[in-house]
């Protein structure tokens, strides 16, 4: 093992952290999460053979390149469309800012490979719309409408609408907690309103954005269903090329130990690029802010931008969701729906709950006791939401499998005991896959919190327990909420994992969606992804309601 | 110290049921567990007529083929696996080379599938059968003009070829059939002329292919024939026109004949319901099933005996290439790479 991995955990010689049931607890937990990804890391040791060398030489390069056109690409457009529109909803008024400030998240519930999928339908040469503006319009304009959809460019735009929700829904979480003491000090230094969003608020928010942005990037990174179908050969493809096309799972485990690499530095550079920057408040200091009330051109303007994302990522493609339902519900909607909607909706429930818990727990751990062995455990625990999750699956089959062989002794003929194919097996996935997604945004929570609060409630002699309990409970609601409803509907979503590890006979609405477009039958497919949308959107109105009452 | 919460009943009635929910248990023995890598409807729909048939319990899962290969895998002798199906005969292939099936009984497969659509050790199966046509749009086509996958490298095909990308498991296979008939450097040859007719780089999927011919992107593609017929059933009117307008042609009729794929099945090396898959495998291939797969399914039987429905007839009759699958195995990896060196993407 390498020395600096070493020191830091021999840094932790204090008696009091050596006995702490916290960091041992946590440690633990951390531990257990970040094996799959560790066992996933280790395939970077295995020297690589003539197939990897071909790999290296031939592929590698091209995929790079794509891959890293298609995050930039994906972070700058998030960025614009997320900030820009929880900046509007949360610090101004104009009509519908209400309706907009919870309809901007629901593209979200709309899977990006089926929002890819349904999109193509729209502008594709058979699609209703093409046809109605070919015979009734004459507009011809070739093999799409307007656009070559299945391209780096249409590829981009598909997942940044996608996954802007992810940075709007943590900006505006930030925006609305901002205190007003700071604006007022902006403002009586005599700042304009553009100047105090540029130099003051947005600079604030900074791991807001961030914690939106990496999550969305690392979406991006682990998408291989809409990268595929859209001919863009990114990193992601290229592991499933080392997989499936050449049948040589080694490669793909070594190149998804490089994809870690990657994001762990683009992680690290951050880190480093803050610097000792510090983002938290004392509580004393917050006052709400009052938001601007907006004219009647800058009403229109707000609208439009509002729109926009919201139309392009959600309504559209659910239009035509809804036009093919109409042809195929009868054939495809079948009893067995409410059973997959059961399956879906108590998963996405346990798994939303699990992974709130632990990453609270982490996040706590790490801002009271913080240790760079911690720090980097809980990293490596977040890794998981970058990598494509047929990769992760192979890191849970390898410890799961291995202590199933060695209690197989208990079975007896005709009667198995094993925990893979069980609900805890998938649960425990989910915790793998999605703990970046709690964890950010309930990480990026707790940067608001000034340590001082922390220290006043220690020296008044309250447990660790009843601090997190009365102190970043209450202050990290919102926070811990938004880390729930994301999980869940990623849960909904999830597909590659699912697939895997399910126990025989189970099945999903992401399933049943996926068999039927894997099958180039997206019509067919339409019904199931139409429920996975509004089941998705019943924790968004329900956080919604949450959050406005408190309001 | 570590204090335990006040509540300890209740920390240990989570941890209880924590662990139920952490065990499988099943303690059935009249069933059969099967990894498929299909995902069709009409699957299911057989195996339900299987259970009530036989009593048989049919478990199933349905995952990427390649993801249950490396399940098998790592499970190995404790795979609660029985059957495994694949919808791409190199899966089959590679499945057995790893030693994860084993041989089956022959009687009944030995009488029902020709020789070229099985593993000669009976290790694997087919059981369905798809070719890979051409498809054209007849105004702008006469089939006069197409002859062979070969003859599609040809300068009067300049622009005007569509195919999919060579991730794709039928393509790989083709590359794999074109492989074992010409040799690498040929194979090669055949690529990259390939690669210097494509109307546009590949993208989409098989159905896209079709759709670009009618909007005129291109004027020929390399498609199986199982996506015609989801397009001619397609519920979306515009693409059973389109679907309409298309000739499908079968490649190679004068020389080795047009390629063809299979789905496979076989019986995993420990399975502990042996002879219920052997039941299993020899329903799938009772003309009834068969019947089934083809009506609804578009897809060719692999048994000899049983009469092909209204829509195969009418695409006709055609030599198919009768190179043993089993030996294209070896050429699949050689293809890949010589995919990646003629540039098709």
């Amino acid at each position: 093992m390498n020395l600096k991995i070493i020191l830091p955990i021999l840094s932790l010689q204090t008696h009091r952290q050596l006995t702490n049931p916290w960091i041992w607890g946590t440690l633990f937990a951390a531990f257990i999460i970040a094996l799959p990804l560790l066992v996933v890391f280790s395939n970077i040791l295995i020297p690589g053979d003539e197939t990897w060398r071909h790999i290296l030489k031939n592929l590698i390069p091209t995929y790079v390149l794509n891959t890293i056109l298609l995050m930039s690409g994906v972070a700058v457009i998030t960025f614009i469309i997320g900030v820009s529109t929880a900046w509007l909803v949360s610090m101004h008024r104009f009509p519908g800012y209400r309706f907009f400030s919870w309809a901007l998240i629901l593209p979200i519930a709309l899977p990006a490979y089926i929002s890819g999928f349904t999109w193509a339908g729209i502008l594709d040469y058979t699609s209703p719309v093409y046809v109605f503006f070919r015979n009734h319009l004459g507009i011809d304009t070739g093999q799409y409408l307007f656009f070559n959809i299945l391209s780096l460019p249409g590829a981009i735009i598909i997942l940044s609408l996608a996954f802007y929700p992810y940075v709007f829904l943590i900006s505006r979480a930030y925006f609305s907690r901002q205190s007003s003491a700071l604006f007022e000090v902006a403002s009586s230094l005599g700042r304009k309103k553009s100047q105090i969003f540029f130099k003051v608020a947005l600079p604030m928010a900074r791991p807001a954005i961030v914690a939106g942005i990496s999550l969305a990037l690392m979406e991006v990174l682990n998408d291989y269903g809409l990268a595929r179908y859209f001919g863009v050969d990114t990193f992601t493809t290229g592991i499933f090329t080392a997989w499936f096309s050449f049948s040589h799972p080694q490669s793909a485990l070594k190149l998804s130990a490089y994809l870690m690499v990657f994001v762990l530095m683009l992680i690290i550079i951050e880190r480093v690029q803050r610097g000792k920057m510090r983002y938290d408040m004392l509580g004393s200091a917050y006052r709400p802010v009052n938001p601007t009330k907006l004219s009647r051109t800058g009403s229109i303007l707000a609208i439009i931008i509002c729109l926009i994302p919201f139309m392009l990522g959600f309504v559209i493609p659910l239009l035509m969701l809804l036009y093919w339902s109409s042809l195929t519900y009868s054939y495809v909607l079948d009893y067995r729906f409410t059973e997959l909607l059961f399956n879906s909706f108590l998963l996405a429930g346990i798994a939303s709950l699990v992974v709130t818990l632990f990453a609270l727990f982490i996040a706590f751990t790490v801002k009271s006791f913080p240790s760079r062995f911690v720090k980097f455990l809980s990293r490596i625990a977040t890794l998981g939401y970058a990598l494509p999750g047929a990769v992760v699956a192979i890191g849970i089959l390898i410890p799961f499998l291995w202590i199933d062989s060695h209690f197989a002794f208990l079975s007896q003929p005709g009667m198995r005991i094993a925990i893979t194919g069980t609900w805890f097996a998938l649960i425990f996935a989910y915790l793998v896959r999605f703990m970046a997604v709690g964890y950010n945004s309930i990480d990026s929570g707790m940067e608001k919190i000034s340590p001082s609060l922390d220290e006043a409630s220690r020296s008044l002699g309250m447990s660790n327990m009843k601090t997190l309990g009365k102190i970043h409970i209450p202050l990290l609601s919102g926070s811990m909420v938004s880390a729930a409803l994301l999980v869940f509907i990623d849960v909904l979503k999830e597909l590659p994992l699912t697939l895997i590890l399910r126990p025989f006979n189970f099945d999903t609405l992401a399933i049943r969606a996926f068999e039927f477009a894997s099958d180039e039958r997206v019509a067919e497919a339409a019904p199931a992804s139409i429920i996975i949308i509004i089941t998705g959107m019943i924790p968004v109105f329900l956080l919604n309601r949450l959050m406005g009452r408190k309001g | 110290m570590i204090r335990l919460p006040a509540n300890t009943s209740l920390l240990s009635s989570v941890i209880i049921s924590i662990l139920l929910l952490a065990v499988s248990c099943s303690s059935d023995t009249n069933v059969v567990n099967i990894y498929s890598g299909r995902h069709y409807q009409v699957d299911e729909q057989l195996f339900r007529e299987f259970t009530r048939q036989t009593g048989i319990r049919v478990n199933l899962i349905k995952a990427d083929t390649d993801q249950l290969i490396n399940r098998l895998e790592l499970e190995g002798p404790n795979t609660p696996a029985d059957v495994f199906i694949t919808a791409d005969a190199g899966r089959m292939i590679h499945s057995m080379e790893k030693g994860l099936l084993q041989p089956m009984n022959t009687e009944i497969i030995d009488q029902v599938v020709p020789t070229s659509l099985r593993d000669p050790d009976f290790y694997w199966t087919g059981f369905t059968k798809r070719a890979r046509v051409f498809v054209y749009e007849k105004s702008r086509v006469s089939p006069d003009e197409l002859s062979s996958y070969e003859e599609l490298t040809s300068e009067n095909w300049q622009g005007r070829v569509l195919v999919r990308s060579s991730q794709n498991h039928y393509n790989q296979t083709l590359m794999a059939s074109v492989v074992a008939a010409h040799g690498q450097e040929g194979a090669l040859d055949w690529a990259k002329g390939i690669v210097n007719n494509m109307a546009q780089p590949p993208r989409g999927n098989d159905r896209d292919q079709v759709k670009a011919i009618a909007a005129g992107t291109g004027d020929v593609a390399i498609v199986n024939t199982y996506y015609m017929g989801l397009l001619l059933n397609s519920p979306n009117q515009e693409e059973r026109n389109i679907a309409q307008q298309m000739g499908i042609y079968f490649p190679n009729q004068d020389d080795r004949g047009t390629h063809i794929n299979i789905s496979g099945i076989g019986i995993t090396a420990h399975a502990s319901n042996q002879e219920n898959a052997q039941k299993l495998i020899e329903f799938l291939l009772s003309p009834p099933s068969q019947m089934v797969f083809a009506e609804q399914n578009y897809e060719y039987p692999v048994n000899k005996d049983v009469a092909w429905p209204e829509l195969l007839q009418e695409w006709g009759r055609f030599k198919s290439d009768t190179i043993p699958l089993d030996q294209l195995g070896k050429h699949l990896q050689p293809g890949m790479i010589i995919f990646n060196r003629a540039g098709w993407n």
